[in-house]
């Protein structure tokens, strides 16, 4: 639960607004590649680890949740 | 606006610093090379004034760093070096090299990947070119912290979050420096700030200072103060203590580093702190925006942050240990200068010199046999290319006798000696008392038979001496011998110039009428007069 609250708190820090668990790519106006890539930035730095391969799957706040698991 | 430009992908560090600067980034990958070549490239618009080459060291190796590291580096070193020669109205500033070194290398073997950075950092060393520490700020957070494997396989972006953060805050610091923010003061308590302890009670002898140990760390605080003194920061005391007790660490502990010397003005007095610092603001001649206070009591830093809100009071570190560290982002927060000034390093000489002069003016008895007894000689002349940095310089310091107060960068004052309607002087003073260096800077703008004056400004270190009228005339006969036959000046207020509001009046112009609320313009026809000064015109 703490995991999920602090990776929604990152997301919406680097997208400049509040996501909730059912924000997308597609509902967050300026949710582009490169904010993506700046997301998986600040979670790397936060401890939990995008595997390379996903990242380019990454189209929602579900995806991060699951492929962001914990270090 | 700057532009950011770099063999990987840039633009995750663009958008960061888009919050605080305009960024422009060449559209494509690894385009720096092209753009730079290309003279129709969106790079050379106007509003750019720096641009930025971001060099990921790696990416010019691909198959690791090997013996002929000068001939893959040649390429870039001199396109880097024609483009500046090339622009002079651009700021170029270039990222160093980091490389970090083959893991295949034998312990006794050779370290092709360190000779690379260091050969790129010292061929663009001789170029003058302001250089980004990247192999700095890498070493300060460590590589792994700096760089990011996953970004760079994922997107060709070498930096880490915290890597790219680090990178922002110092092109920031870069662009602080480019535009001549700089303050010129550092103004410092004793007790505690120069040295440990008190040394009204605890003796020049009981105070902590040495060259190891403990009292190393105040050591090491004055060795950052005198570099940055070395560098043209003029440095300050203001202290509470008995002058002769404050003077005795300097006297008699070798171990000190800062001398009495080094020191323009020595405030050691019971008085409170803000009214010594407004009084070394006004004797040094500057602004109380341009000073730095550095007090260890944090009711002295209150009570001179409430009376003079306009000097920078940083927050003094807890742990002594910290205190290098802290001057040192003092230093670098304040005092970052874009270049090394000639006449920086000479400023201190000449400020302490300034005393001397004032014991003179007080054996003569009326002020025109003093200004004879100065020998005073100006050299005037038109602005050359070395003298740029100081012109560019001079207009973002000078706030008294200046009367438009434009400031321009290295880059625009470049521009104007490129266009044929500028004509730029710059006049350097000297008495027998030593050189002022190049004080006073003009520039016109010339329109057929008419010269508007855009910028007049001096140094007010030369004020009251008959060196603005010295230059006027010299200005007026050489555009008269050009065909002017109107000059116009122009007089634009501001919180500081009011010493200037009555020149052109006191230069024999005609008020024409007020362009702006608060602006005038003035003019003057052929023949220009001549006024007579005592000082020697180019000779």
């Amino acid at each position: 639960m703490q995991h999920i609250a602090s990776i929604i708190n990152i997301v919406s820090e680097i997208l400049g607004e509040p996501v909730s668990e059912e924000s997308s790519a597609e509902s967050v106006a300026g949710w582009d590649s490169l904010k993506t890539l700046q997301i998986v930035m600040a979670l790397d730095e936060a401890g939990y680890e995008v595997p390379l391969e996903k990242i380019a799957e990454i189209k929602s706040v579900q995806d991060i949740l699951s492929f962001g698991g914990a270090r | 606006m700057i532009a950011l430009l770099s063999n990987v992908t840039i633009e995750s560090l663009a958008s960061r610093l888009k919050n605080d600067v305009d960024v422009f980034i060449p559209p494509g990958f690894d385009s720096w090379r092209s753009e730079l070549l290309n003279p129709s490239s969106a790079l050379w618009r106007d509003e750019i004034k720096t641009i930025y080459v971001i060099l990921h060291g790696e990416a010019f190796f691909p198959a690791g760093v090997r013996e002929d590291f000068a001939e893959v580096l040649s390429g870039p070193l001199a396109l880097l070096s024609r483009v500046q020669a090339e622009r002079p109205d651009k700021l170029f500033v270039v990222s160093t090299l980091d490389i970090p070194p083959s893991p295949a290398m034998p312990l006794a073997g050779k370290n092709f990947a360190a000779r690379a950075a260091f050969y790129w950092r010292e061929e663009l060393e001789k170029m003058d070119v302001p250089l980004l520490d990247l192999v700095n700020l890498a070493a300060e957070a460590g590589r792994e912290h700096f760089y990011s494997a996953k970004m760079w396989y994922f997107g060709s972006l070498p930096f880490s979050q915290r890597g790219e953060i680090l990178l922002t805050r110092e092109i920031l610091r870069f662009e602080k420096a480019a535009r001549g923010e700089r303050k010129k003061c550092l103004i410092l308590d004793l007790d505690n700030t120069l040295w440990g302890g008190v040394v009204g009670e605890d003796g020049a002898e009981g105070i902590s200072i040495s060259s190891y140990g403990m009292g190393s760390r105040y050591r090491d605080v004055q060795r950052i103060v005198k570099e940055l003194a070395e560098q043209g920061v003029l440095l300050a005391v203001s202290s509470k203590n008995n002058l002769e007790d404050a003077l005795l660490p300097f006297r008699e502990r070798p171990e000190m580093l800062l001398r009495e010397e080094d020191f323009v003005k020595f405030k050691a007095d019971w008085n409170p702190k803000p009214g010594n610092i407004a009084a070394i603001a006004r004797e040094l001649n500057i602004g109380p925006d341009s000073l730095v206070f550095i007090d260890d009591n944090p009711l002295e830093r209150e009570a001179v942050k409430t009376a003079l809100p306009e000097v920078a009071v940083p927050d003094f570190p807890h742990d002594t240990s910290s205190l290098p560290a802290f001057m040192a982002e003092v230093a670098k927060t304040y005092f970052t200068a874009l270049r090394t000034g000639g006449e920086d390093r000479e400023k201190t000489v000449m400020y302490r010199t300034e005393s001397e002069r004032e014991a003179v003016r007080a054996a003569h008895a009326t002020l025109d046999d003093y200004l004879e007894s100065l020998d005073m000689k100006l050299d005037i002349h038109r602005l050359r290319e070395d003298e740029i940095a100081r012109a560019a310089q001079l207009t973002q310091k000078t706030n008294q006798f200046n009367l438009t107060t434009r400031r321009y960068t290295e880059a625009d004052i470049a521009a104007m000696m490129e266009n044929d309607e500028y004509r730029v002087w710059i006049a350097d003073l000297r008495d027998r008392f030593g050189g002022y260096g190049r004080i006073c800077l003009v520039i016109a703008r010339v329109d057929l038979s008419a010269a508007i004056i855009d910028t007049f400004l001096m140094s007010c270190r030369v004020m009251g001496r008959g060196v603005e009228d010295a230059v006027m005339s010299f200005v007026e006969r050489s555009l008269f011998e050009e065909g002017i036959t109107t000059i116009r000046g122009l007089y634009v207020p501001t919180a500081k110039n009011e010493p200037v509001r009555d020149f052109w009046n006191k230069m024999g112009y005609i008020e024409e009428g007020a362009p702006g609320p608060d602006e005038t313009t003035w003019a003057a026809g052929a023949p220009f007069k001549e006024r007579s000064t005592k000082i020697c015109l180019n000779c």
